[in-house]
């Protein structure tokens, strides 16, 4: 186990430098120019020529690569164009946000889904399983926005009971924090309560089906034991796999949460930065995110050695 | 479908919006504001972005300021003197100013602003072409010594948009202009808490407590900078239709602007007014590239100009009629001493003989390219109308829709339209930053020095020299009509008319001012 856990993190090595490459040269060779953006509407050719020259914009790809790849190494990732401060500095103000908004969407997300999928599975072909699946339906298909405008339009505009917008760190608080999130992550939340309760319960029907489940019955095994202790666990490897998609899916989605709910993350940071071409920020983020991808996948696959004894690698 | 606005438009409609909300700021002392766009570049002179000039405002000040009339009046400044022959203006400083570091504001500090903000501004740029130095003879007074008359000395220090000449601390205003500040020290009324700074979500400023207002009534850049509030907060909020949802909750006290289809939600609220801050509102155009066919033939563009119907632009951009203004002008109408000189000109002929006139003028059929940001809403549906236009009277167009920071790339291309180059690009302008020959940089005719599109005309920069040169103000108000003149008949932009935008406040506060941006002093809670 250990070695492979040591060849696995050996082998993100590779994987993140070609990131690395490729993020570079696809940023290299898209079109704009972070220099025209930044002299504004009224610059003249000879201005934004200066400015590039200032930023070092005019320099050829091999030097900019060596100089970049050379300071991510040394952990240092540049500064941004336009606001001049550290990428270092602008990731760290942003990572709280958007971690607090994955954490609380998946405990939502699981928390729900989880139970949803079982009870789906137990009382399968029932009024109770289709109004589940009816719902999964709709986590599925009403993009986040609409969810988050009614859920904003419901507990923030008519009850007055959590805010429309923003964030609070945990710093100030674990309820103000909580409160700031519960909008967003409920939001976020749905369409991966739809997803997790449908794999739980079309992996829960299939488990249901086995010997021993009926075996567990015969023995008398309490309904509640079966459900939960022989076929939940049986059927959590594809469960915790679409889990840990989710995770890094969320990101993704946080792009659009963080928009509508005004939360300073690093959703927020890319799109910004990618509009602009502020190419030292967009290079850090994503390389940022292909690392937490590649951790994730490792943490999954050893999950699944603890949920299943008979997997070893 | 359901759009965003439709839902949120349902929720304003809510009988029920106005109970209280429990997420609301109760700190009166805190006045929080939702800027237009986020602040990324903090160098007011650096760049000409609104939202850097709205900061700017806040921690810089500058030596002059407008009134309502847009005449310049002294704002650190105590007051000038002019040598008989005009060469020699000397400022004196006001007494008591101080940087937000403590330092005294000296007129050293005052000279070296004046210095790096005449080599990035236009107007300034003006001013340095007819300037031998910006000096000082002692700590309070500031010297500007030029080498042949140049009237508009104080508008061109007092301009009140599109970098303003803000006054920083020597050791700052002696950075490269190319280069940007990042340590904010001005002698402005906020202090910037550079602690609490992140890009994209949130600006903080403190009340500066010792900075000492003018006597007298604010009144856009001038007057008494009376600040009523310890601590102004912005919340950068990336979605229109939030901003609207955060103020009618009361978790924010302003925005900046209210997006046109999304007024009436807040004209129904009873705790929110709209306020409109610039009353002169934008100017959208189209530009030229004058460098290669078609357009560099004068008889095309004219043909253009004749063909052209503002309504359509206008109507694409500001939805109701007290929020659009035709002007038949390249100056914005409104402004003092513009006339609508296209009147008669402009759309005096229908498709058909446009059309002729197009072919007539030698139009060749060769392929015009418009570039059309399509993530920009108040250039997009201009690119559109161009298109369909220009398509109606003859022109082959090649619509290029693309995202902004490809079409700012693309724009400064010199090259043929085979080889990656343009015809034409819409943009608009702020009416207060074109307002006279030497700023419009629709109409200058530095060439390929000048503003993209590259407009060469030798007799338009004459008239320019001479209107900063005139030896009067009547003598400069035939000069300016000239300059209109001339630019309506060259046609080197195209222009589609004015739009004007709102942003909205809270009931409870009283005082928001006019101006080219929003400006956190006078402003009050009731």
């Amino acid at each position: 186990m250990g070695s492979y856990i040591f060849r696995r993190i050996l082998a993100t090595i590779p994987v993140v430098l070609f990131v690395m490459l490729f993020v570079f040269s696809l940023l290299y060779i898209t079109p704009g120019d972070p220099a025209a953006i930044l002299a504004g509407d009224q610059a003249t050719q000879a201005e934004i020529e200066a400015i590039r020259i200032d930023l070092g914009l005019d320099r050829s790809f091999p030097v900019r690569f060596v100089e970049w790849s050379s300071g991510v190494l040394r952990g240092d990732f540049g500064v941004s164009i336009f606001t001049r401060l550290p990428v270092s500095t602008m990731i760290q103000q942003r990572v709280e946000p958007t971690l607090s908004l994955m954490v609380v969407t998946m405990v939502i997300a699981i928390t729900i889904a989880v139970p949803l999928g079982v009870l789906a599975a137990w009382k399968h072909g029932s009024l109770i399983d289709r109004a589940i699946m009816l719902f999964a339906v709709l986590g599925f298909s009403v993009p986040v926005f609409v969810i988050g405008y009614v859920l904003a339009w419901t507990f923030a505009l008519q009850l007055g009971w959590l805010p429309v917008q923003g964030y609070t760190p945990f710093s100030e608080g674990p309820w103000p924090w909580l409160r700031s999130l519960l909008l967003p992550s409920f939001t976020l939340a749905t369409f991966y309560i739809a997803i997790i309760a449908r794999i739980t319960r079309a992996t829960m029907l299939e488990i249901l089906q086995q010997d021993y489940i009926r075996t567990a019955r015969g023995k008398g095994a309490s309904e509640q034991a079966v459900l939960f202790v022989h076929a939940l666990r049986n059927a959590s490897v594809p469960i915790v796999t679409v889990i840990g998609i989710g995770i890094t899916l969320v990101i993704s989605g946080a792009v659009v949460i963080e928009s509508v709910f005004a939360l300073p993350g690093l959703g927020r940071l890319i799109v910004d930065s990618i509009l602009r071409r502020d190419y030292p920020v967009i290079q850090a983020v994503i390389l940022i995110f292909s690392f937490v991808y590649v951790i994730i996948n490792l943490l999954i696959d050893l999950s699944y050695t603890v949920i299943d004894p008979r997997i070893r690698y | 479908m359901i759009k965003r606005r439709t839902l949120l438009g349902a929720a304003a409609a809510s009988p029920l919006l106005s109970l209280p909300a429990l997420g609301q700021s109760a700190n009166s002392n805190v006045l929080k504001y939702v800027p237009s766009g986020n602040l990324t570049v903090l160098d007011p002179i650096f760049t000409p972005a609104a939202v850097s000039v709205t900061h700017g405002y806040c921690v810089f000040d500058t030596l002059y300021g407008v009134d309502a009339g847009q005449n310049p009046q002294p704002q650190m400044a105590a007051g000038h003197s002019v040598s008989d022959d005009g060469l020699e203006w000397r400022i004196t400083l006001r007494d008591g100013l101080k940087f937000h570091d403590g330092e005294p504001v000296r007129a050293q500090d005052c000279a070296a602003s004046l210095a790096r903000w005449a080599q990035r501004d236009p107007f300034g740029q003006a001013l340095n072409a007819a300037t031998e130095s910006f000096g000082y003879v002692d700590d309070k007074t500031i010297v500007i010594k030029l080498n042949r008359p140049f009237g508009p000395v104080l508008n061109a220090i007092g301009k009140p948009h599109s970098r303003p000449a803000m006054m920083m601390p020597e050791r700052l205003a002696t950075t490269d202009p190319q280069t940007q500040i990042t340590e904010m020290v001005g002698s402005g009324p906020f202090r910037f808490v550079a602690d609490e700074y992140v890009s994209g979500d949130r600006v903080v400023y403190e009340k500066f407590a010792d900075y000492i207002p003018r006597e007298g009534v604010a009144e856009w850049t001038s007057g008494g900078k009376q600040v009523n509030f310890d601590r102004l907060d912005w919340q950068i909020m990336p979605d229109a239709a939030t901003a609207i949802a955060a103020i009618q909750a009361g978790e924010v006290d302003w925005i900046g602007t209210v997006l046109t289809d999304l007024q009436p939600i807040l004209e129904m609220h009873p705790d929110v007014n709209l306020h409109r801050t610039d009353p002169y509102g934008v100017l959208h155009v189209i530009r030229f590239n004058h460098l290669i066919p078609p357009f560099d033939n004068v008889e095309i563009r004219r043909a253009v100009l004749k063909a052209v119907d503002q309504v359509p632009f206008l109507q694409s951009v500001a939805a109701k009629p007290e929020d659009r203004e035709e002007c038949l002008a390249l100056f914005p109408c409104g402004t003092p001493g513009v006339e609508q000189v296209g009147e008669g000109i402009m759309g005096s002929l229908d498709i058909e003989a446009a059309k002729e006139a197009v072919m007539a003028a030698g139009y060749n059929g060769e392929p015009v390219v418009i570039l059309n940001p399509t993530d920009i809403a108040s250039i997009h549906p201009h690119g559109l109308l161009a298109a369909d236009l220009l398509g109606k009277i003859g022109f082959n167009v090649d619509l290029v829709e693309t995202d902004w920071g490809t079409v700012v790339q693309r724009r400064v291309s010199k090259e043929t339209v085979e080889n990656g180059g343009w015809n034409i690009a819409a943009t608009n302008w702020p009416a207060i930053s074109i307002n006279n020959p030497a700023t419009n940089a629709t109409t200058r005719g530095l060439g390929e020095s000048g503003w993209w599109g590259w407009y060469e005309d030798v007799e338009m920069e004459r008239l320019v020299v001479d209107w900063l040169g005139a030896a009067d103000e009547k003598a400069a108000a035939k000069l300016y009509l000239d300059v209109q003149n001339r630019a309506i008949d060259q046609v080197p932009t195209l222009p589609l008319g004015l739009s004007y935008s709102s942003g909205a406040v809270r009931a409870d506060l009283q005082g928001a001012l006019q101006g080219s941006v929003d400006m956190f002093w006078n402003i009050r809670r009731t």
